[in-house]
């Protein structure tokens, strides 16, 4: 058999395992962000579907419930029931008296340390045997188990503080309503059972739920189900013994919760985080205060292109790019392009239109305008066949299948490629490039364009593909997955590595604009929280922080000064953000809140 | 290449979505193998789809539109990354490391796909997992036809030698 004939076969394998697969609700139909209601007592989403879990609180449910949810006076624990309490973790349930509780975790591998969580409780029909072969984030036994009329319960502590003073409307969630946990699907086989999976807010606390039935489950055990669930309380507040979000996470508050500065210190900084929708998120971390403001330009989707600052201006856009003053807040709109890329030169961006308006769709252009919209170079046919990544000196590198190559507008012949066809750009300080010369990204080099020297910076497994370089180009800062690496471009030595700063997300790293504070947050699109830190570059003291909300990308940094206008004031009162639920969020003028 | 409004009924997304889903989940998951973060790609690409429905619907193919923004995030790493971070919220793990069940009997061919330098593994998912003619191909991946070819060759030349099986199709798509 050929290859032609083998790559043919494995296709229609492929197809024919996918024939099954169960397609999702149309996506667009509900907010992708489901926000999370909550009032001061209890909160939830409807998630799981039953109304007798929202009877106690005060506000709708976001989600939509699904069909087969029932009235809340169907949904009750029969009795006898037994009342479970869980001193450890401070919660009570009750559940019928011939359920079985799990005496030992189910999902063996499912704690995570860096993302705060831990099986509080699995209830079932059935007797629950912990563990599986596989999958151990999945109770993959207790599933294989699972009777045609039986039902299986699990809940997950997760991250959140208590009696915490933010709105409790920025907690976002992740889950989708009755979006299935695939991989409980893929691990079990189990595609007959009906899956639950959702998430609610109870008193500051966030808990998961996974709730899985038996094809033929009956009415009856169905209601019996969420009436267990509305039976949840908690009966202790979260304390540094009971709540894991304190004791196990990797970057623990430092600073007291409601006062002073988050990082101890002063930082004399504000994060501006784009909002990944039409805004962005400023987090002044010394005055402890949020606001969410629309940037012009600012549209949702395509990441990559997100917010960039250069010099006193904000970049965003695609399709229409803006440049906005942080000073003045005066917006200039720079040109209809489908993308910009950021240039090596200061004050300038490179606008890169396809004639497809769409990114590598027909011929691509390429021309520099300042951030006050005046064009410094002509458009111009970008001759290598890639995609431009970021500005270099008179040009753009491309990414190309033959590597990176420099490209400079009017040049007859463009500058030698290097690297494979993995190989991706990092970032740019003067005449250095940073960039991985293949996929694997073991080895980070930087290239020198005038000089056409190379060194390795890094060369260890476990880049994860965020670089900056420092404002004065004397050190590049990395995220790897052992850490944060601070390297010399004057050595080539690594000078530092924080391997306090390990998270299983992504984590992006920015540097203040005076180059003596770096700063990284956690990608937390669609969650609660944003893990951030701060490295003082002549002390090399670390400060780390959990701030209580999410939805955020990447972030630029921007003095306390040059941030006012995106900050509320310090003596206005906060008023309601409304949760970022829908695109374009509807948002109009600033909004405010303390943390 | 211009995309060229054309004058026809558009359909609904929630057909077009039906229609096309499995077929673009198994282009994700060929190209980036994990079967959480194909899913994670798949719907970012169909929500980016619906955003976009009233142009993209009335293009000629929008199937193809779906089929490049899921082609190009597959093989981007910033995206992956991105996906990635995505899969593991949702299902709070490191399963976006575990291989697709779906690729589990044909692991070896798929991972030297993978391993294609990313324009090469796009020609190859695109051209056998959807059946594309060399001209659909070229016309999702915004390229020519010539270079789908080109690229066809090579993939094939590099798959048959890391496979050990022989090369003699002829150049025929």
């Amino acid at each position: 058999m050929d290859v032609d004939e083998t790559l043919r076969r494995a296709a229609q394998r492929l197809r024919a395992s996918l024939s099954e697969e169960r397609i999702p609700e149309t996506p667009g139909t509900r907010p992708r962000i489901l926000a999370v209601v909550a009032t001061s007592v209890i909160a939830t989403i409807g998630v799981l579907g039953s109304l007798a879990f929202l009877t106690r609180t005060s506000a709708p449910p976001l989600g939509t419930a699904p069909a087969s949810s029932t009235s809340s006076s169907e949904a009750t624990v029969p009795q006898p029931g037994i009342r479970f309490e869980d001193e450890e973790h401070g919660f009570e349930i009750t559940y019928p008296a011939d359920w079985h509780k799990a005496d030992e975790v189910l999902a063996t591998g499912l704690t995570s340390p860096s993302q705060q969580i831990e099986e509080i409780l699995s209830l079932g029909t059935y007797p629950l045997r912990p563990g599986g072969s596989e999958c151990p984030h999945v109770p993959l036994n207790a599933l294989l188990d699972l009777g045609s009329r039986d039902v299986l319960v699990s809940l997950v502590l997760g991250a959140g503080g208590s009696g915490s003073p933010w709105p409790t409307e920025f907690m976002s969630s992740s889950f989708l309503p009755d979006d299935p946990p695939l991989d409980a699907v893929s691990c079990s086989g189990r595609s007959d059972v009906e899956y639950d999976f959702g998430v609610f807010t109870l008193d500051g606390r966030q808990v998961q739920v996974f709730v899985a039935f038996g094809s033929a489950i009956d009415d009856e055990t169905r209601n019996t189900t969420w009436g267990v669930l509305d039976s949840f309380e908690w009966t202790a507040p979260a304390t540094a013994t009971t709540n894991t979000a304190t004791t196990t996470t990797t970057l623990p508050p430092t600073a007291d919760p409601a006062t002073g500065p988050l990082f101890g210190d002063p930082s004399n900084v504000v994060l501006l985080f784009d909002d990944g929708i039409d805004g962005v998120l400023a987090l002044d971390p010394d005055n402890r205060i949020g606001s969410r403001s629309v940037l012009e330009g600012q549209r949702a989707g395509d990441e990559p292109y997100g917010l960039i600052r250069v010099e006193d201006s904000l970049i965003a856009g695609w399709s229409s790019i803006h440049a906005t003053n942080v000073n003045t807040g005066e917006s200039t709109h720079l040109g209809d392009a489908t993308i910009f890329v950021s240039a090596a030169e200061t004050d300038r961006v490179w606008l890169i239109r396809w004639t497809g308006d769409r990114i590598g769709s027909g011929m691509a252009s390429a021309w520099q305008v300042d951030t006050d919209g005046a064009v410094v170079t002509e458009p111009t046919e970008l001759t290598v066949e890639g995609f431009p990544a970021i500005g270099i000196p008179g040009g753009l590198a491309m990414q190309s299948d033959d590597g990176i190559w420099l490209w400079y507008p009017g040049a007859v012949t463009e500058g030698a490629a290097f690297g494979d066809a993995s190989a991706t750009a990092l970032d740019v300080s003067g005449d250095q490039l940073a960039f991985c010369p293949d996929s694997s990204c073991v080895e980070v080099h930087i290239i020198n364009q005038a000089t056409g020297r190379t060194q390795i910076i890094y060369r260890e497994e476990g880049f994860e593909d965020h670089a900056r370089f420092s404002p004065d180009g004397t050190y590049l800062a990395l995220t790897t997955r052992n850490g944060l690496v601070l390297a010399s471009t004057q050595t080539g030595n690594a000078v530092d590595l924080i391997d306090d700063l390990t998270t299983d997300l992504p984590l992006y790293v920015e540097w203040s604009p005076d180059g003596t504070q770096l700063f990284a947050a956690t990608y937390s699109y669609g969650q609660g929280q944003i893990m951030l830190a701060r490295y003082d570059i002549e002390t090399t003291d670390l400060d780390t922080a959990v701030v209580p909300f999410g939805g955020t990308l990447s972030f630029v940094v921007l003095t306390q000064d040059e941030a006012s206008r995106y900050l509320i004031d310090d003596d206005q009162q906060p008023d309601a953000c409304p949760p970022v639920s829908r695109m374009p969020s509807g948002r109009e003028g600033i909004c405010g809140f303390r943390f | 290449m211009e995309d060229i409004p054309i004058v026809r009924g558009v359909e609904s997304f929630d057909e077009f979505f039906r229609r096309e889903y499995r077929a673009v989940l198994g282009l994700a998951i060929v190209l980036s193998r994990s079967r959480p973060v194909a899913e994670e790609l798949t719907q970012d690409a169909f929500l980016a789809t619906f955003r976009h429905w009233d142009r993209v619907g009335r293009l000629d193919s929008p199937g193809g539109w779906v089929r490049r923004v899921v082609a190009n995030r597959s093989v981007s790493t910033f995206r992956r990354a991105a996906a990635e971070g995505k899969a593991r919220l949702r299902y709070q793990s490191r399963a976006h490391r575990s291989v697709s069940r779906e690729l589990a009997g044909d692991l070896d061919v798929w991972n030297e796909v993978r391993r294609l330098p990313r324009r090469q593994a796009q020609v190859i998912a695109l051209t056998y997992l959807d059946d594309l003619p060399r001209r659909e191909v070229a016309e999702i991946l915004g390229c020519s036809e010539e270079t789908v070819k080109t690229h066809l060759e090579r993939a094939r030349k590099t798959l048959a030698a890391k496979l050990k099986t022989p090369n003699e199709a002829p150049y025929g798509r």
